[in-house]
């Protein structure tokens, strides 16, 4: 589902609210992190709420909630990465603070989509 | 003026010579060579254990395009080059062999985290903050392409 990104330069307006995506995005790429593990566990060990979200997918009819998450980490190794990576890089320097607006916004962006794509769900509906 | 060229200048009076020429000529073929080389390798790999393209993605689950990408890509993961090794049922080594006959073998598990890191999840390496999101920024602007690979083995 090709999505216009939003706009990823429009500056916070406050501090508050710039901590808070900070947060967000430590939460997603938590999540994110915690999906990658699951993906060479067998989904007999999934936590329930995995499982059933997973299952619950619309895009995934005719395709074992494993095989799909364990594709999607494969299709998306390198971003997964990527966003782990600047978040242990930011995270070690300072966190909110020393990333810029558009850095933050692009990091919890990507992690949105990420989430949206294995779940099958329009961005605005990922949680965490 | 100071009496010396630029190095363009001299670049080209060098190349001038018909024998500099021909040794750059050769030098530029041999590292066009040594590209190709690389670029094949994986592919002759995959080609001796007589696996095709399919039957990677399968084992990798992913798209067969995406395993042509991998193929093609001038620079890897290490995770992501392991991945690719064990889907044909091998292991990765790396070899550090130097002048005077010294070799040692580099613990792959070791420079990604672990053995059982995901892919690309653990181990990754550190690098400062602005480089970090400069590739965050690069994913943002080719994720729609990546994810119609996603779909498109959805729909296959």
């Amino acid at each position: 589902m090709p999505l216009t990104p939003p706009d990823l330069a429009r500056p916070y307006a406050s501090p508050v609210g710039k901590e808070g995506d900070w947060q967000l995005l430590l939460r997603r790429a938590d999540a994110l992190q915690e999906l990658a593990r699951l993906s060479e566990q067998p989904e007999s060990q999934w936590p329930a709420g995995t499982a059933g979200r997973l299952r619950a997918a619309p895009a995934i009819a005719g395709e074992p909630p494993s095989q799909r998450l364990a594709r999607w980490r494969a299709v998306f190794a390198s971003e997964l990465a990527d966003l782990q990576r600047a978040v242990t890089a930011a995270s070690s320097q300072g966190g909110s603070t020393t990333v810029s607006d558009i850095d933050l916004r692009s990091a919890l962006y990507l992690a949105g989509r990420l989430l949206a794509t294995l779940y099958g769900v329009p961005i605005d509906q990922v949680t965490p | 003026m100071t009496g010396h060229r630029s190095w363009t200048a001299e670049r080209r009076a060098r190349l001038a010579d018909p024998e500099v020429a021909r040794q750059a000529a050769e030098a530029h073929a041999e590292l066009d060579r040594r590209e190709e080389d690389y670029r094949r390798t994986l592919a002759q790999l995959r080609q001796a254990r007589r696996l095709t393209q399919t039957q990677l993605a399968g084992a990798l689950g992913v798209s067969q395009a995406q395993v042509s990408r991998v193929e093609n890509q001038a620079d890897l993961y290490l995770s992501t080059l392991r991945s690719y090794v064990q889907a044909m049922g091998g292991e990765l080594e790396l070899r550090a062999v130097f002048p005077d006959g010294q070799a040692a073998t580099i613990t792959i598990a070791e420079l990604l985290g672990h053995d059982d890191a995901p892919d690309g999840l653990g181990g990754v390496p550190e690098v400062d903050v602005h480089t970090a999101f400069a590739f965050v920024h690069r994913d943002v602007g080719s994720f729609d392409a990546v994810e119609r690979d996603f779909h498109a083995a959805d729909a296959a």
